[in-house]
């Protein structure tokens, strides 16, 4: 009784092990991976976003498969963890048969076998036995290492061998997407990704990090000296450069350098990526005052002092300077905030968007003239994205593990090459060549015709 | 003479040898065939000559880049990738029928650059992001690997319309006996899928020296991970379950489905890769 139980619960556990072993559950969890990223492309995604329970079975339903942050979800991660899984336990449950093969030297097969290869091209040539040995030896050399010669009475087989150790290639690959996944797993539990925003001439102590996680502190300070911005003639941006310097928590400076897109600044880990920019105010600013009759004036100034405005002895105050102010839900791009005081005292608030010159016009009756932004000089913050990912060595070592696994496992074979000499009656040696692989059987037999087309020759 | 007149030649070069590709077989002309294959060389000519000359155009403007970066541009380069790899195959295996169905296909994907109306052929400026030796690479490979996905899919549909061996039923009995075929799909999915992997390896370290992050859930990138595990799945079906035939060139046939959703369907989903302007 006792035995049978140990035998049956052997029996669960063989069953689990082979279950995971499977091709089918590889296909299946493949599959699921496939099907599922589908939806995660068609849903859009908010990552890091909180699923809200909301009303209605719809919104429960999303909240709980966490529809909007579906690469982050529990099912996604559990389909995740089983590849691993089923990858481990297959390979484990294939890899000693696999390991023998490639540990040990095989025999040469029997004559019988050879002449019963698929491939056998046979014929017969007017020498003796030891000079076919030898041009079959020569010819053998060229196309595999380990070559030798089996003598039996009459018959001698030569044979070559080539690869075993290509079987091995399928696990580097499975071992290469383990990596991948351990990488991920890494640069997501020790990593970090968020970004900041600094205006020239300052210096940022945090970083807000990606889909609402807060802020935090990388250990350093970053200071931007200065930004740069060239632009292509249609005025899309050619280039964008920052000049930054990291700063000790006691502010002593670290050192200091350029970054641009695609130059990123790595320290202690942590990378920097030009990655944005921004208008976050206005160093100078030129106005143009354009009165009901006469010449419009120029008057050129910075933000929060007065411009005195000589057709009225009133001033003007620019106070703010927004890069995309919204009024009344239009977008009206960069845009100056401030006032016009006339010389009575009384003030009126002005809103001069760059980009719609005109949208002071109206005014031009009660107060006599219209105010433009003619230009300003920009003072811009560049957007960075700070990020530290301990993962990459591991997802790179992945890269190249699968690249050559693939390599070794699509092109590369385990092939043996056997040339059979026999005497014939008439003083003759029939040739039997042949060959077997374990994958690449059109291009094996292409060989096989090669060498006994040599053979013939020679 | 510039490259936008030149592609477009090529277009209906590319027209013409399919459509002998197409006759030669339906009408049993093994001279069609040889005329087909000189036509196609000429179009392959034609093309590398307007993807060179419009790479020497970028420059003569002050912009200066290899032309692969919008829809036209890749279109260009995505026929030249598979009027080149065909007309290997076709060296290799001294078999003409193949054209016949994929001759159409590179035809189709050039002639959709050329004549479509929604595509601007103008040269751009690079905006900075895609300033970098991997754009090339990435690039090359992504669509190294298409081209190969692409011929499998013709083997494919050729491998599902034959009467079976030793039948003789007319037009779609001269094509190359099932298990040629089938060997062929296979090939060129393996052929695909070594460069697929490599394009998507390629973007992901590009990714990383520009963004910081090898790898973000884009539609596109994923789009490209489902493309590669519907190839994966064929693989180990093929070599682990002994899948062949039918079965395989329906995966392929699925498989190709997901390329193409890739290369334009990701472009009615918002994200990164989007060409635009359709």
């Amino acid at each position: 009784m006792e035995k049978n139980r140990a035998t049956e619960e052997q029996g669960v556990i063989r069953q689990v092990w082979m279950m995971f072993a499977s091709i089918k559950l590889s296909i299946i969890v493949l599959l699921l991976l496939a099907a599922t990223s589908v939806v995660g492309t068609l849903i859009p995604q908010r990552p890091g976003a909180r699923p809200e329970a909301g009303e209605g079975l719809w919104a429960q339903i999303s909240s709980f498969l966490y529809l909007h942050d579906m690469y982050n979800s529990w099912w996604f991660q559990l389909l995740l963890l089983l590849l691993a899984v089923n990858l481990i336990v297959c390979s484990l449950e294939r890899l000693p048969a696999v390991w023998r093969w490639v540990r040990k030297t095989a025999r040469p097969p029997r004559a019988e076998r050879v002449r019963k290869l698929d491939n056998a091209a046979v014929f017969i040539r007017k020498e003796d036995l030891d000079t076919a040995e030898k041009k079959a030896l020569d010819s053998l050399r060229g196309w595999a290492i380990r070559t030798g010669v089996e003598r039996e009475g009459d018959s001698r087989l030569v044979h070559a061998e080539f690869g075993r150790w290509t079987r091995l290639g399928v696990y580097v690959v499975h071992l290469s997407v383990l990596l991948l996944l351990a990488g991920g797993l890494v640069g997501s539990l020790f990593g970090f990704s968020g970004f900041v925003n600094i205006p020239e001439g300052e210096t940022a102590h945090e970083i807000r990090l990606r889909g609402g996680g807060g802020t935090m502190d990388p250990g350093f300070s970053i200071r931007c000296d200065s930004f740069y911005v060239g632009f292509y003639p249609d005025g899309t941006p050619r280039k964008y450069r920052s000049t930054l310097t990291l700063l000790d928590r006691g502010g002593k400076e670290i050192l200091t350098e350029d970054i641009r897109v695609n130059h990123p600044l790595t320290y202690q880990g942590v990378r920097m990526y030009q990655s944005s920019y921004g208008t976050a105010a206005a160093r100078s600013v030129s106005l143009k005052l354009i009165p009901e009759q006469g010449e419009p004036i120029l008057l050129t100034g910075e933000v929060r002092e007065p411009f005195s405005v000589p057709f009225t002895d009133g001033h003007i105050v620019l106070m703010n300077f927004m890069d995309n102010f919204q009024l009344r839900g239009h977008r009206l791009g960069p845009t100056f905030l401030g006032f016009y005081e006339s010389a009575e005292g009384k003030r009126e608030t002005l809103v001069l968007p760059r980009r719609h010159p005109g949208f002071d016009r109206m005014r031009m009756g009660e107060r006599g003239f219209a105010i433009e932004i003619n230009d300003y000089e920009p003072l811009y913050f560049t957007g960075l994205q700070v990020s530290k990912d301990p993962g990459v060595g591991l997802v790179y070592l992945g890269f190249t593990l699968m690249l050559l696994g693939c390599w070794v496992a699509f092109f590369l074979s385990h092939r043996r090459l056997f040339v059979l000499l026999e005497k014939g009656e008439d003083g003759g040696v029939q040739y039997t060549v042949a060959g077997t692989a374990n994958r690449g059987q059109h291009a094996l037999n292409h060989r096989v015709v090669r060498i006994a087309e040599n053979l013939k020759k020679a | 003479m510039n490259s936008s007149l030149i592609l477009s030649i090529v277009t209906f070069v590319y027209g013409a040898a399919a459509l002998l590709y197409l006759s030669a077989w339906v009408f049993q002309k093994p001279a069609w065939g040889k005329g087909a294959t000189v036509l196609l060389w000429t179009g392959l000519l034609g093309n590398t000559v307007g993807f060179c000359l419009r790479w020497a155009e970028s420059y003569q403007m002050g912009i200066g880049r290899i032309p692969l970066s919008n829809l036209y541009e890749s279109l260009v380069f995505f026929s030249l990738s598979m009027a080149a790899l065909y007309l290997f195959v076709e060296w290799k295996t001294g078999r003409r029928e193949v054209g016949a169905f994929f001759g159409p296909l590179i035809f189709l994907a050039i002639a959709y650059a050329s004549l479509s109306p929604h595509i601007n052929d103008q040269i751009r400026p690079l905006v900075p992001a895609l300033k970098s030796n991997w754009l090339t690479v990435h690039v090359i490979t992504c669509f190294l690997g298409y081209a190969g996905f692409a011929l499998a899919f013709a083997t494919s549909i050729m491998f599902l319309i034959h009467p079976g061996e030793g039948s003789d039923r007319g037009w779609r009995s001269r094509l190359p006996a099932p298990d040629i075929l089938d060997d062929l799909t296979y090939r060129m999915v393996v052929f695909g899928f070594l460069f697929l992997s490599l394009g998507i390896i390629t973007g992901s370290v590009w990714a990383n020296s520009a963004w910081g992050s090898y790898w973000s859930w884009d539609p596109k990138e994923t789009w490209s991970l489902i493309t590669w595990i519907i190839y994966a799945v064929l693989l180990h079906a093929r070599l682990m379950r002994s899948w062949t035939g039918k079965k395989i060139a329906w995966v392929s046939i699925l498989g190709f489905a997901a390329v193409m959703f890739t290369y334009f369907g990701v472009n009615f989903l918002p994200g990164l890769h989007s060409y635009g302007s359709f």
